[in-house]
């Protein structure tokens, strides 16, 4: 154990067995986290590095957001180093892709709030994870379909649409 | 800033403060950072990115800015699409013009080579995106063998896998830059002239029909990785009979890592002779190696030598002890083995994904920095 792992004056609690960090949202929510998984965010494990007093201050994330964000962490960082090509570690994949699944059941908003929340965390797998549940909503569907789905107004005139159109010759119909 | 007025918040409660879809909340999605936008499209191929630069002005450049360009040029022209690859080259050209776009740091591209329709448009989309990696993913046999591949001025990076074609001879501006080559079944008629710069090349079932000499025509190579050797000299000859694996020579004065893997394809093979010249090499790794020749020059690195399914160890050490009688010529040679053996180890090797019940791979290592210092 890195117990030697100084954290100095960042509110740790349980000298027990598990070392804590307490993460403080824009909206000054205080959320006290395991320090293991509150670390699968960078800019985080960076803040515990440098030490502080009184929580670690995160002014560009909401309450709401970071308390899914770190859903995420908690689930994440729970995983043990996997036991090569056991069973249970097949098991833990899988469970842990479908946790993945049920995260991204959210509205749109939501889904940006968390991709703006992983990027400035640094919590790279969230990031992936994210942006691949947007990319896959945009895939396949056409330009009309996109804008109604996400809310996008077309601000072109028509003579930039068409010269667009004849740029995009073939790609729409 | 104020510190905890909702101490004990539970967030879980706090829900639903942004409404409850996309339509009323505003367009999120443009409102992103432009660079977490380009991270999301990226995902997608090139022909949908350029597709999106139609939904409204934010987007009108968003393909100018995705650092990896993916096409397969198998969803345009297998149904006799070509608009639309003719758009996405012309947004090539666009961005290409564009001084405020990014550069294209990984183009992927997919056509069947054979197809000479298809790689026409390969030609431009490679010259128009000048990626600095290149990942070609070439399909279908090709009979004619005089392709050649343009690389533009900024690639450094070029992966080419295919099914048993002809190599493309590699030219233009990038060649005298490339750095990085990996080549997987391919046939390589005729190496290209000259890599001045190449420092790492990756042969994966590779039959060169040319007398094979990387160090001549890569004289800065510092990484060579043979998979299922390069079969040089001769000719595979057509239908059923064993390959032949000709003569190998390996003068490469930068070399520092040598990986010779005779079995990959799940026979063991042999040269005729294989003669290497690298008074920079550290590490040398031959997988069941039945070649018989003393590894030239070595002065300094590790010899190390891998068991695979059959052959008994025994054979290894066997064959290491032939290796370092050509290194120590001074040497008696019943007195070779005492004298190496505090630099040689034996290991199993933990890296192989081989089921429980059948025997480890095993590896012999000899330390030939240490042996060459020691005596």
């Amino acid at each position: 154990m890195a117990a030697a792992d100084s954290c100095d004056g960042i509110s740790t609690s349980g000298g027990g067995w598990e070392k804590t960090v307490t993460l403080v949202s824009s909206d000054d929510a205080r959320f006290e986290v395991r320090e293991a998984a509150a670390s699968l965010s960078q800019t985080v494990r960076r803040m515990i590095r440098a030490g502080g007093d009184g929580g670690i201050p995160l002014p560009k994330v909401d309450a709401r957001t970071l308390s899914t964000v770190l859903e995420y962490c908690n689930k994440h960082a729970a995983v043990p180093a996997p036991a090569p090509e056991s069973s249970s570690a097949e098991a833990a994949a899988v469970d842990l892709e479908w946790f993945d699944k049920e995260l991204m059941h959210v509205d749109l908003a939501t889904l940006c709030s968390l991709i703006r929340a992983a990027d400035y965390l640094e919590v790279a797998g969230l990031l992936d994870l994210t942006c691949k549940t947007v990319a896959d909503m945009i895939k396949s569907k056409t330009a009309e379909e996109i804008r109604q789905m996400f809310g996008i107004q077309n601000d072109f005139t028509p003579e930039e649409e068409e010269q667009l159109s004849r740029e995009n010759a073939g790609v729409f119909e | 800033m104020g510190r905890c007025r909702r101490s004990n918040c539970n967030c879980k409660k706090a829900r639903t403060d942004a409404g409850d879809g996309s339509g009323s909340s505003g367009d999120r999605i443009t409102a992103l950072p432009l660079e977490l936008r380009v991270r999301i499209v990226s995902l997608l191929p090139y022909w949908q990115i350029v597709q999106l630069s139609v939904l409204s002005r934010p987007w009108r450049h968003i393909h100018h800015h995705t650092p990896d360009v993916k096409i397969n040029l198998y969803d345009f022209l297998a149904d006799g699409d070509s608009g639309s690859i003719l758009a996405a080259r012309f947004a090539l050209a666009r961005r290409a013009e564009d001084t405020s776009a990014s550069s294209v740091d990984t183009l992927r591209l997919a056509f069947a080579v054979g197809d000479l329709r298809m790689r026409r448009h390969a030609d431009r989309i490679v010259a128009l995106a000048d990626a600095r990696d290149i990942r070609i993913h070439g399909g279908g046999p090709v009979r004619d063998a005089a392709w050649t591949l343009d690389l533009p001025p900024l690639a450094r990076d070029l992966e080419a896998l295919a099914r048993n074609h002809v190599a493309h001879a590699i030219t233009g501006p990038g060649a005298a830059a490339l750095r990085k080559l990996c080549l997987q079944n391919v046939v390589i008629h005729e190496w290209p002239p000259h890599l001045p710069s190449l420092r790492s090349l990756d042969l994966d079932a590779v039959t060169v029909e040319a007398p094979f000499a990387p160090g001549t025509w890569c004289p800065r190579l510092e990484e060579l990785d043979t998979s299922s050797p390069p079969r040089s000299s001769t000719p595979a000859p057509p239908g059923r009979s064993p390959p032949s694996f000709g003569e190998i020579t390996v003068d490469a004065p930068e070399l520092v890592e040598l990986d010779v893997d005779c079995c990959a394809s799940g026979s063991t093979v042999d040269y005729k002779s294989f003669k290497l010249r690298a008074p920079r090499l550290h590490l040398l790794c031959r997988r069941n190696p039945f070649a018989e020749r003393g590894p030239g020059s070595v002065k300094v690195g590790v010899i190390q030598l891998r068991s695979v399914y059959t052959r008994e160890m025994k054979d290894y050490q066997e064959q290491m002890m032939r290796m370092l009688e050509g290194l120590l010529p001074d040497l008696p040679r019943e007195s070779i083995a005492g004298v190496a053996r505090p630099y040689m180890t034996l290991e199993e090797c933990d890296d192989s994904d081989d089921d429980e019940d059948e025997p480890k791979d095993k590896r012999l290592t000899c330390d030939i920095t240490a042996l060459m210092s020691g005596i």
